[in-house]
């Protein structure tokens, strides 16, 4: 057999064992095999001085072009059994990544969020004020009157120190206009106490958000819209409300809002107790009284109020059963939610 | 504001109604859902309640016609029970049954409350089948004292349905403070008579009177006119105390009132009518021949209708006889002049007294009855004639007397109807409508206003409307009446520009996202405290105590988060959630001279295993550079300097494992080991690491902009070196002096590993350091690097024996 034969021969043959390579060890080893110091391709070159120059030159250049050529074959085969990382058995690609462990908000948070973002994308400010207040930004500024019926209403906590466990996030209304000039735009979220038997439906601290705008000329169609605008986002666009006629010390005219039952659609279900309707907050217009004890002008100055119970909302849109299990605290509730 | 949270609360009034009543009153024939869909749109919120004839199928009227003991039980009877065309043998256990009664029979086939169905059943050798039923059974009230014995006269095998005349529906009317007038059928009729847009007659009938005159018997005198304006009386003789009419009976009972005799059963029903509380005396044992209303005297003591004794002071209106009391007045009745079964003349008061005296007088009493109730929040002083007249006239109908001729009527000084302007143009404005001046005007006459024409509206308002003084009461009127949903809404936003986000606000997102992010969970404690574990924790500070708190768990306020940290990591651990990482962002309350200071903390607690299960390697523990990590990702995330700790003695903390935390000057909180005396103390077995952050602090220790620092333009130098240096010194402060002898050209030195036995001696550690060198202006020569490098090993070897490790 020629050499160019013989170099013929061993193209085949490294070709296809370079091209059926299982392991990136096979191919080291076919490269030591064939391109090594005392591999085939060495060999047959040592055989070459008994030739002449013209067919060294042919064979030479022949030879490096095989070994050019199987070197980057062998590479490109070692790359792409790199790539190929399922070759290796021992490799399990169900095994569950690294966890990371990650928390979660509240449920009161993520439903108190939820409100006030929509809010402040309406031009609400937040403002905050005392959990322990007085009877005068609790009760009396908000037109209830001591000894008034309506306090019945607000099962009110009292300290030793002559205060009260604030029993609405109302009294921010008071503090704010005291210190401002209207326009007077703000959410006032935060923590309120009732001193109610604790079941299922009530506890003895809840969180509200209440929300007030006094102004030059603001209206109740005004009010109306703006609720409407954050139910519309905080259940679904175009999402059924009813005003019902209802009594505040410190709104005039008064209502509460129901939204059309969002599990049942208003045809009757448990969750709204087969009424269709579930109660979702109080509003109304500003009570004159309240402007008086602020020393804005009734005549100049017309506002609105309202406020929702956070608790109510969040129970009612993930079908939680009992407040309670809020302030429990249980890491198996608390991650139920996002 | 109220929330739907307060759906249960007192004092918004249940009153039941009967449809049949309101019906038959106004004539209006709307069916029970649309009046309740009326009144609430318009502010009289209603619920129908409807019993369903499903659950009467199969229970029909029967006579007992056998009772015998049951052969085999002491406390059942075995009876025969007739419905006119089959008699069932039915077991019975209540002890009112007996022999003749007309009785309700469950019969199989019947499912009681859609429930309980009735089945032939076998009990103790004897065949049943059917109920005899009580109230309960039927759904009809909570009552299970025995069955339901009906008439004599009732025909048998009718069914039950039909017989209670169940097919009425009652509307459960949710009546609010302000609106006292409401309080009653009459109040509830004259909105529907201006829903429906229907004149009505309210009923007003005047007794025949005899011709003796009441004022012969009794006079009345007002010693308080202020507490008390008005007292009518008016005396009925010769009455006979009976049971009342059964359709009087079933009345009182769907509006929930007891029935007990036929005189206090109509002083009810015309309270229920007219809203107006009566009250009758025993005239004979009334003790004299003239009614005196005057304050209690202080110390004085009487005896009211439940049997108590009540001790009296100057802020209590009594009824008196001239000598001693026989009522707190508007409250309750006394027992010396209470009506009796012998009881022939009857002294009956009808009077107006002024609401917060009432209120006061049954807040010392401790005592709230119907009647006070009704007070407090207003009558209508000109009524009470009316219905000390509609009373007697029942009276002489019902119990046979004799009206005497005449109220006693003391009124010294008539109580007038307000008057009130309404601007129409200000009810547009208010409301954001276009309404007419015409509606306006029906509108306020249909509510029984006198209205006097003209640019601006002279409203004249009824007396028993007090909740209506001033212009915007009247809008609200026509705004409840216009509708409240017809009122159109206003589509675009109003109000300020400018509406700044706080700071006070955003950081608790910003740390509320990164918390989740570290894996710690948000927790909501109530802000309460029980007072031994709060002391217990917290020594130093005393809380601020609730004076009615609703348990001993939430008797105090909390000083410490910490506290809401611990009783939320108890709980968990008690329920086999045993890693714990856990957050809260929250107020604490803190005694001043003033308003209390309510700074709000973030309180971390991490217990357990703070990793994920991982299959690669194994997850780590709870300790104190876990938690100290998680603070490094607050202050950086925050923008703060580095945070240093110091020991510190702090309650609630292990003395050996406690620090106050710092960011430059900013004292920014503590950190520690939970105190594992206190962790017992919540149940806590197992060690929590705990931090509590003043978030004010953390707002203020913000660095502010920092401007931006090119970066480099030349390649860093690394070197690393261990040492092994007594055990007592401190890796930071080895760290901290590299830092400085590095000088200029050192970059950052980071502690990368700390070893200590095996061939290390017991009292030596060794720590490995890794260097970082870069200068601003060239690339570093490794003689230059090398040259500050061995200045850093001498100064170790010098300063800190320290011993190069190989
Ligand atoms: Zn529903």
């Amino acid at each position: 057999m020629s050499i160019i034969e013989q170099l013929q021969r061993i193209e085949n043959e490294a070709r296809n064992k370079v091209s059926s390579a299982k392991s990136v060890e096979e191919l080291e080893k076919l490269r030591v095999a064939y391109l090594g110091k005392k591999g085939e391709l060495t060999t047959i070159l040592r055989g070459l001085k008994s030739l002449s120059p013209e067919e060294k030159k042919e064979i030479g250049g022949k030879a490096n072009k095989f070994k050019s050529e199987i070197d980057s074959q062998i590479k490109d085969k070692k790359e792409q059994l790199a790539d190929n990382v399922s070759t290796d058995p021992s490799f399990d690609y169900t095994l569950p990544g690294r966890p990371r462990r990650q928390g979660h908000r509240h449920l009161i948070t993520i439903t108190m969020d939820e409100v006030t973002d929509i809010f402040q994308r309406m031009g609400f400010e937040i403002a905050a004020g005392p959990e322990i207040e007085s009877d005068y930004y609790n009760f009396e500024a908000l037109n209830f009157p001591p000894d008034h019926p309506a306090r019945d209403e607000q099962d009110t906590f009292y300290t030793e120190g002559g205060m009260v466990l604030r029993t609405h996030t109302s009294g921010i209304q008071i503090r704010e206009f005291e210190k401002r000039k209207p326009p007077v735009k703000i959410i006032a979220p935060g923590r309120v106490y009732r001193n109610e038997a604790v079941d299922a439906g009530h506890f003895c601290v809840f969180h509200q958000v209440e929300g007030f705008y006094a102004d030059s000329d603001v209206t109740f169609g005004d009010l109306k819209g703006v609720l409407e605008a954050f139910c519309y986002e905080l259940f679904e666009e175009g999402v059924k409300l009813k005003f019902r006629p209802s009594f505040f010390p410190f709104t005039e005219p008064s209502a509460e809002v129901d939204v059309q039952c969002v599990l049942c659609g208003g045809k009757g279900c448990s969750l709204c107790k087969y009424e269709g309707w579930l109660e979702i907050l109080g509003c109304g217009m500003i009570d004159p009284e309240v402007f008086k004890a602020v020393g804005y002008d009734p005549e100049k100055t017309t506002g609105y109020a309202f406020g929702m119970g956070i608790e109510r909302l969040a129970l009612l849109k993930y079908r939680v059963n009992d407040i309670r299990l809020l302030y429990e605290n249980d890491t198996r509730f608390i991650k139920q939610f996002r | 504001m109220k929330t739907t949270h307060d759906l249960s609360n007192s004092s918004v009034k249940i009153m039941k109604i009967p449809y049949s009543w309101l019906k038959e009153i106004t004539g209006v024939q709307w069916s029970p859902e649309e009046m309740e869909d009326r009144l609430t749109r318009s502010g009289t919120a209603g619920f129908v309640n409807k019993h369903n004839p499903e659950h009467f199928k199969n229970v029909v009227t029967a006579r007992i016609t056998k009772l015998e003991k049951h052969p085999n039980a002491d406390k059942l009877q075995v009876a025969e029970v007739d419905t006119g065309d089959t008699t069932f043998t039915v077991i019975c256990g209540a002890p009112n049954a007996a022999k003749g009664q007309i009785v309700a029979l469950a019969t199989p086939g019947a499912n009681l409350k859609g429930e309980f169905e009735i089945k032939e059943i076998k009990m103790r050798g004897v065949i049943s089948s059917g109920m005899i039923c009580a109230e309960d059974e039927l759904g009809l009230s909570d009552d299970h004292d025995g069955i339901i014995v009906f008439d004599d006269n009732t025909p048998i095998n009718v069914p039950v349905f039909e017989v209670l005349g169940l097919d009425d529906a009652i509307i459960d009317f949710e009546i609010t403070p302000n609106r006292p007038d409401c309080l009653c059928v009459d109040g509830i009729a004259r909105e529907l008579s201006v829903l429906a847009d229907k004149e009505i007659d309210l009923i007003k009938t005047a007794p025949v009177e005899s011709s003796e005159k009441a004022s012969d018997y009794i006079k009345v005198t007002i010693e308080d006119p202020e507490s008390c304006p008005r007292y009518s009386a008016r005396i009925i003789k010769n009455v006979t105390i009976s049971p009342s009419p059964e359709w009087l009976q079933r009345r009182l009972k769907d509006c929930g009132v007891r029935p007990i005799n036929n005189i206090v059963d109509i002083g009810n029903y015309v309270m229920l009518e007219m809203n107006q509380p009566l009250h009758a005396f025993d005239y004979d044992r009334f003790g004299s021949k003239e009614v005196v209303v005057r304050r209690a005297k202080d110390g004085e003591e009487f005896s009211t209708l439940d049997h108590e004794k009540r001790r009296l002071d100057g802020d209590i209106l009594m009824i008196t006889n001239g000598k001693e009391p026989v009522a707190v007045a508007g409250v309750m009745g006394g027992l010396s002049s209470e009506v009796e079964s012998d009881t022939t003349t009857i002294l009956l008061e009808s009077a107006y007294f002024d609401s917060s005296v009432i209120r006061k007088s049954r807040n010392k009493i401790g005592l709230s009855t119907e009647a006070s109730f009704r007070f407090e929040r207003g009558i209508d002083p000109n009524g009470t004639a009316t219905a000390a007249d509609r009373a007697a006239a029942l009276i002489a109908e019902l119990a046979g007397g004799e009206v005497f001729a005449g109220v006693v009527d003391a009124y010294p000084k008539a109580i007038e109807p307000v008057t009130v302007v309404l601007r129409p143009e200000r009810v547009n404005k208010i409301l954001g409508t276009d309404i007419s001046d015409e509606y306006m005007k029906k509108t306020l006459s249909g509510l029984g206003m006198d209205l006097e024409d003209g640019d601006i509206l002279n409203v004249t308002v009824p007396t028993y409307r007090p909740d209506i003084t001033r212009e915007v009461d009247l809008i609200e009127e026509i705004a409840r009446l216009y509708g409240l949903d017809n009122i159109e809404n206003t589509k675009t936003n109003k109000g300020p520009l400018y509406s700044p986000i706080h700071r006070r606000d955003t950081i608790k997102t910003d740390l509320r996202d990164l918390l989740t992010g570290f894996g710690f969970e948000e927790i909501q404690g109530t802000g309460f405290a029980k007072p031994k574990k709060m002391l217990r924790l917290e020594p130093d500070i005393e809380p601020i105590k609730i004076n009615n708190p609703i348990s001993d768990d939430f008797a105090y306020m909390r000083t410490r988060i910490l506290y809401s940290l611990l009783i939320a990591t108890s709980h968990n651990i008690r329920h086999r959630n045993i890693d714990l990482c856990l957050f809260e962002l929250g107020k604490v309350f803190l005694r001043t001279d003033k308003f209390p200071d309510e700074p709000e903390f973030c309180g971390l607690i991490m217990s357990g295993t703070t990793g994920a299960t991982y299959w690669k390697e194994a997850y780590g523990e709870a300790d104190l550079f876990e938690l100290k990590g998680i603070l490094d990702g607050i202050s950086d995330s925050l923008g703060l300097s580095h945070l240093n700790i110091t020991p510190a003695k702090l309650s609630g903390y292990d003395n050996s494992c406690s620090y106050t935390i710092s960011s430059g000057k900013y004292d920014i909180g503590v950190v520690g080991r939970v105190d594992r005396k206190i962790a017992r103390l919540f149940d806590l077995k197992q060690d929590c690491y705990a931090a509590e952050l003043k978030v004010g602090k953390l707002i203020e220790a913000h660095r502010g902009i920092i401007p931006f620092k090119p970066l480099p333009k030349f390649p860093a130098s690394n070197r690393d070196v261990a040492i092994i240096v007594d055990m007592q010194v401190s890796a930071g402060s080895i760290r901290k002096s590299i830092a400085e002898w590095g000088g200029e050209l050192i970059e950052s030195v980071e502690i990368f590993d700390l070893f200590t036995g095996g061939n290390i001696e017991e009292d030596k550690k060794s720590l490995a350091f890794s260097m970082q060198f870069r200068a601003a202006d060239k690339t570093l020569a490794d003689e230059e690097v090398d040259t500050v490098y061995r200045k850093i090993i001498k100064n170790l070897e010098q300063t800190y024996k320290a011993r190069l490790r190989e």
